[in-house]
C-alpha cells in the first residue's frame, strides 16, 4: 500500500519534471540533438567497418570535394570524411561523459564529505579543492597526458581529475544548506549514522543540482578533449574530432581550401556542446524555478 | 552564462581575434632593409658551430662561418677561405693556401685561424660534437705561416675537399675554449664571422637575426640580412607567406604546394633534395659494438628476418603516390639519387618490394607465429608489438605513421605512436630507447660523412642512427676512405650500400623533393643546388641566400584570400580558436631534421 503510493507520488513527480522540461524550447533542442549524435554513435559498427577508416584500404582520391561516393568528401588519405567524422563521435562522445563522470564522482564525494564533516578534515579537503581550483586545469591535463599512457582512458583521467573542484565547492555549498535543515537533525537524533545521513537523506537532495552540473560539464569536457588531441596528446590510434582537426591542419587542407574536412569535425563540436549546454540549463531551470522567473 | 556557453564564447572571440591577427606566431620585429624573412618549423639546437647538429642550426652556421673548402651549385668542391690546394705525392700531406680577407670585425683571417678550429676539434673533446667524425682521419695541423696551412692525414683521405667545418675567429674563441662544448654562441652580439651575412640577434623560439657581411670575401650580398622565423607549423607559415609576412617557406605539404600555384606573387620550387626519410629500426639492444645493454630497443630486432619482414610489409609506392602525392621517390640508399655517383639502387633480386605474404613468411620462419587473433606471438610468448618514435615537426609524419600502422597490422605486428618534439624525440633516438623511428639527414656531395655514421664508433652519439655496427661495413669504410682512385672508391661505397641494404640497417623510404615557396615580389635571384631542378633553402652552401636579390619596388604585400576559402575559414578558425583559446601551447618541438 505504502509502496503504491510512493510510485504515484514518483510518477506525478517525473510528469511533473517532463512537463516542465517540455516548456523549455531550448531544452528539447537539445535533447533532440543529443539523442541523433547518440543513436549515430552507437550504430556506426553496423555500416561503417574497419577498412572505411583504414588508410590502406581507402579508395578515395586525396582531398575530394563532396561527391555522391563521399558526402562530405576525403581526407588527406583518401577516407571519407563522414564515416571518420560518425566514428569520431564514439570516441568524443566517451571521453567527454566517461571524464564527467569521474569528475562528478570524486566532486561530490569531497564536496559532501567536507561540508558533512567540517572541521579539520573540511579544511583538508577545501585547500585540495582550492589548489585545484587555481591551476590551469588545460596545463595540467596537459602534463598528465604526457606523463602517462597515450590512450583514451589517459585523457579521461586527465580531464577528470582537473576539472572536480568546481563540482567540489557546489556541491559542499548544497551540502550545507541540506544539512541545516531540521530533518537532518532528526534523522541524527534517532540514531542515523554517517552513511544513513549522507546516503539516504543528503545525497538524494544534491543529487538533482549535480545531475544538471553533470550534463554542463559534459561540454566542456568534450572541449577538452578535442583541444587535446587537437595539440597532438590524444590516442593516436583513434578518430575523434580533435585528432581529425589536427590532422587537417598538419596535411595543409586549411590552405588547399578543404572545408569539408574542417567543418565537419568542428560543427559536430559546436552542435554537441551546445546540445548539452542547452539540456544543463533547462535541467536547471526546472529543478531551480527561480531561475525561470528571474530570466 | 553557464560555463559550456562562456567557453563557446570565448571560443568565438577568439575566432575573430584569429581572423584579424593571423595565425598566432610571434613575429619578431625585423630589422630595416630588404630583409629576406624565412619561415622555420624546426628547432635551434645551438647556434654554436662545434655543438650544432639539427638542419636550421647549421644552416644559420654556414651564412655564418665559411670553410676551407665549400661545395658550388654544382655540389663539387670549390675554393673558399682556401684560393687554392695541393696534395704531396705521399697523399697525406695537403697545403692550403689560405685569401686575403677580413672578419666581419676588420682583422684579418690567417691560416692560423683554420689551425686553432681544427685543433680544438682534434684535441677538445668538448669541441668533437658536432664535426668530430671529420677530422678523426687528421694527424696534425699547422699554420706555417698566415697565408699556409699544412694538413697531415694519417691514411689517405679521398673527402677533404670536402670536410664541412666552419672556420672561427681565434682571437674571439681563444679566450673561451674551456667552456667551447656549452657556450650558445648568442653570448655577445654581433658574432664575428666570415660568411656572408653576421648573426645580430637571437630570440629563442622565435627568431634568428643575421645581417649582409660588408667585408664578406666574396663581396656583400644584395639583401640586407635574413631573419629565420619560428613558426608552429608549415601550414600558418603558407598563410604567413601569402599575407607577405614572410617571404620564404619550406618543406610545405603537397597540399599547401599545390594550393600555391596560381597566386602570382608567389613563385614554387619544387627541388631534388639532398635528403633521404627513413624507418630507423632500433637493434643496439644489447649493443653491437659491446654487447652491453643499451636503451630499451625491441631485441626481435636483432633478427635480420624480422628487419627485412618489416621491410616488405611497407608500401614505398604508397608513401609517393598518397602521402607525398607524387612530389618524390622510393629510396634504397642513404646516399641521395641527386649524388648520381654515389647513390645506389639493389639489383632486382635483391631488392624487397612490398610483399604482405613474404613478411607473414619470414616472420613464421624467425619464430614469431600468428596467434589465433592474427597477431604475432615470440618464441618467448609475447605478442610482437613495437613502438614507433615520430617528431611533430614534419608535416607528413602523421599520415605516415597511420600507413605504417595499417601495413603492419596486416602482418600481425602491433604498432603503437608517438609524437614528440624534435629535441625529445632526437633525445629518444641518441638513447636508444625506440623500437622504429621516423628520421632523415642532409647528405653532403661526398658521401664519407653519411657513410662514417653507420659504423661502430658512431653508436651512443648524437648522429647515431639505427645503432648498426658491423666489422665488416667498418673495414670497407676505411677503405673508401683511404682510395683516391673515384672509380675504385664508388665500387668500394657500392658495396657499403649493399651491405647497408641487406642487414637493413634502417628502411630508407624516400628521397622527397623540397617543396618551397617565396614571394617574388620581394626576392629573385635565388641559386639553387644542384643549379638545375635543386633546392633553395637547406643546401650545402649558402648560394640561395646569398645571391637573393631584393625586388626594388615593391607593389603590394597585402595578398587576399580566394574567395573559395571563406568556408575554409570558418572551420579553420573553430581550429584557431580553439588554439587561441587555450594557449598553452608551450614550446612544441619541431624536427627530425638533423644534419
Amino acid at each position: 500500500m505504502t509502496a503504491s503510493i510512493a510510485w504515484e507520488r514518483r510518477r506525478t513527480a517525473a510528469a511533473r519534471f517532463a512537463r516542465t522540461y517540455a516548456e523549455q524550447r531550448s531544452g528539447l533542442a537539445g535533447l533532440v540533438v543529443l539523442g541523433a549524435t547518440l543513436v549515430v554513435a552507437l550504430t556506426a559498427p553496423l555500416y561503417i567497418t574497419a577498412d572505411d577508416l583504414s588508410v590502406i584500404t581507402a579508395t578515395g582520391g586525396v582531398l575530394e570535394p563532396p561527391s555522391a561516393a563521399y558526402p562530405l568528401g576525403t581526407d588527406e588519405s583518401g577516407r571519407s570524411v563522414l564515416a571518420l567524422t560518425i566514428m569520431g563521435s564514439r570516441i568524443s562522445l566517451l571521453v567527454g561523459v566517461a571524464a564527467t563522470l569521474l569528475s562528478v564522482v570524486i566532486g561530490s564525494l569531497v564536496g559532501m564529505l567536507a561540508a558533512h564533516f567540517g572541521g579539520w578534515p573540511s579544511a583538508i579537503l577545501m585547500r585540495l579543492t582550492d589548489f585545484f581550483l587555481v591551476l590551469p586545469s588545460l596545463v595540467l591535463a596537459i602534463v598528465l597526458s604526457t606523463v602517462l599512457q597515450r590512450g583514451a582512458f589517459t585523457i579521461i583521467v586527465a580531464i577528470g581529475v582537473t576539472s572536480w573542484a568546481s563540482t567540489a565547492r557546489l556541491v559542499r555549498a548544497q551540502t550545507l544548506a541540506i544539512e541545516a535543515r531540521p530533518y537532518i537533525e532528526r534523522a541524527q537524533v534517532l540514531g542515523g549514522g554517517h552513511a544513513h545521513v549522507l546516503g539516504k537523506h543528503v545525497l538524494p537532495a544534491v543529487l538533482p543540482l549535480v545531475l544538471a552540473n553533470t550534463t554542463l560539464t559534459v561540454g566542456s569536457a568534450i572541449i577538452s578533449e578535442s583541444t587535446l588531441a587537437f595539440l597532438g596528446l590524444g590516442d593516436p590510434a583513434s578518430v575523434s574530432w580533435g585528432t581529425m582537426l589536427k590532422a587537417a591542419v598538419d596535411s595543409g587542407a586549411i590552405t588547399a581550401g578543404a572545408w569539408w574536412y574542417l567543418l565537419p569535425p568542428g560543427i559536430a563540436i559546436v552542435a554537441v556542446v551546445l546540445g548539452f549546454t542547452l539540456c544543463g540549463r533547462a535541467l536547471e531551470i526546472v529543478l531551480n524555478p527561480a531561475l525561470a522567473a528571474r530570466r | 552564462m553557464s560555463r559550456g556557453l562562456r567557453r563557446l564564447a570565448c571560443l568565438f572571440a577568439a575566432m575573430v581575434m584569429a581572423l584579424a591577427g593571423g595565425a598566432g606566431t610571434a613575429l619578431a620585429q625585423p630589422p630595416g632593409g630588404a630583409v629576406l624573412r624565412v619561415a622555420v618549423t624546426q628547432e635551434i639546437d645551438s647556434l654554436n658551430p662545434f655543438v650544432a647538429v639539427f638542419l636550421t642550426s647549421t644552416q644559420v652556421n654556414r651564412l655564418m662561418y665559411e670553410y676551407l673548402t665549400t661545395a658550388g651549385p654544382d655540389n663539387s668542391a670549390q675554393p673558399a677561405l682556401a684560393e687554392s690546394w695541393q696534395a704531396a705525392p705521399d697523399k697525406l700531406t695537403w697545403t692550403f693556401r689560405i685569401r686575403e680577407a677580413n672578419w666581419s670585425d676588420g682583422k684579418p683571417i690567417t691560416a692560423k685561424d683554420v689551425a686553432f678550429t681544427y685543433n680544438q676539434i682534434m684535441t677538445n673533446d668538448a669541441a668533437k660534437e658536432a664535426n668530430g667524425g671529420a677530422v678523426e682521419n687528421y694527424a696534425s695541423v699547422t699554420a706555417t705561416d698566415d697565408r699556409t696551412l699544412v694538413i697531415v692525414t694519417k691514411q689517405p683521405m679521398a673527402s677533404i675537399l670536402n670536410s664541412e667545418i666552419p672556420i672561427v675567429p681565434e682571437h674571439i674563441w681563444a679566450s673561451q675554449v674551456d667552456r667551447i662544448g656549452t657556450l650558445t654562441n648568442t653570448e655577445t652580439f654581433p658574432v664575428v664571422g666570415s660568411g656572408p651575412y653576421v648573426l645580430t640577434g637571437y630570440q629563442e623560439g622565435q627568431s634568428v637575426t643575421l645581417q649582409a657581411n660588408d667585408s664578406y670575401w666574396r663581396g656583400r650580398p644584395k639583401a640586407d640580412g635574413v631573419q629565420l622565423v619560428k613558426y608552429e607549423n608549415t601550414d600558418a607559415a603558407v598563410q604567413g607567406l601569402r599575407k607577405g609576412d614572410i617571404d620564404l617557406v619550406r618543406d610545405t605539404t603537397p597540399a599547401q604546394f599545390d594550393s600555391l600555384a596560381g597566386d602570382p606573387n608567389i613563385t614554387r620550387n619544387e627541388g631534388r633534395n639532398r635528403r633521404f626519410t627513413e624507418l630507423l629500426m632500433n637493434w643496439s639492444n644489447p649493443s653491437g659494438v659491446d654487447g652491453k645493454p643499451f636503451g630499451d630497443g625491441n631485441p626481435a630486432l636483432k633478427d635480420v628476418r624480422v628487419r627485412r619482414a618489416l621491410h616488405h610489409a611497407i608500401d614505398v609506392n604508397a608513401v609517393v603516390e598518397r602521402i607525398k602525392q607524387g612530389h618524390s621517390e622510393p629510396g634504397y640508399s642513404i646516399i641521395p639519387p641527386v649524388y648520381p655517383d654515389w647513390t645506389f639502387t639493389p639489383a632486382p633480386g635483391q631488392r624487397r618490394d612490398f610483399d604482405p605474404e613474404k613478411a607473414k613468411a619470414l616472420l613464421d620462419e624467425a619464430g614469431y607465429r600468428a596467434g589465433p587473433d592474427g597477431k604475432r606471438v615470440g618464441p618467448d610468448g609475447k605478442p610482437l608489438a613495437l613502438r614507433l618514435v615520430s617528431s611533430t615537426d614534419v608535416a607528413t609524419n602523421r599520415q605516415l605513421a597511420d600507413f605504417m600502422v595499417g601495413w603492419f597490422n596486416q602482418i600481425g605486428v602491433t604498432l603503437t605512436p608517438t609524437f614528440k618534439s624534435s629535441n625529445q624525440a632526437d633525445d629518444d633516438m641518441s638513447a636508444g630507447n625506440f623500437d622504429l623511428a621516423f628520421s632523415g639527414w642532409s647528405v653532403n656531395p661526398d658521401p664519407d660523412p653519411m657513410l662514417h655514421q653507420q659504423t661502430c664508433s658512431y653508436n651512443a652519439t648524437a648522429q647515431s642512427d639505427s645503432g648498426y655496427c658491423n666489422p665488416e661495413y667498418d673495414r670497407l669504410y676505411a677503405a673508401q676512405q683511404a682510395e683516391l682512385d673515384k672509380p675504385k672508391r664508388q665500387e668500394i661505397v657500392k658495396q657499403m650500400n649493399s651491405l647497408l641494404y641487406d642487414d637493413v640497417h634502417a628502411v630508407v623510404l624516400t628521397h622527397d623533393r623540397l617543396l618551397e615557396a617565396y614571394r617574388s615580389d620581394r626576392f629573385t635571384g635565388f641559386v639553387t643546388q644542384p643549379a638545375e631542378g635543386g633546392v633553395i633553402t637547406g643546401q650545402t652552401g649558402y648560394w640561395g641566400y646569398y645571391n637573393a636579390t631584393p625586388v626594388a619596388t615593391q607593389a603590394n604585400t597585402g595578398g587576399g584570400n580566394p574567395a573559395g576559402i571563406i568556408a575554409a575559414v570558418i572551420g579553420g578558425v573553430i581550429v584557431l580558436g580553439l588554439v587561441a583559446f587555450f594557449v598553452v601551447r608551450g614550446r612544441r618541438s619541431s624536427s627530425d631534421e638533423r644534419e
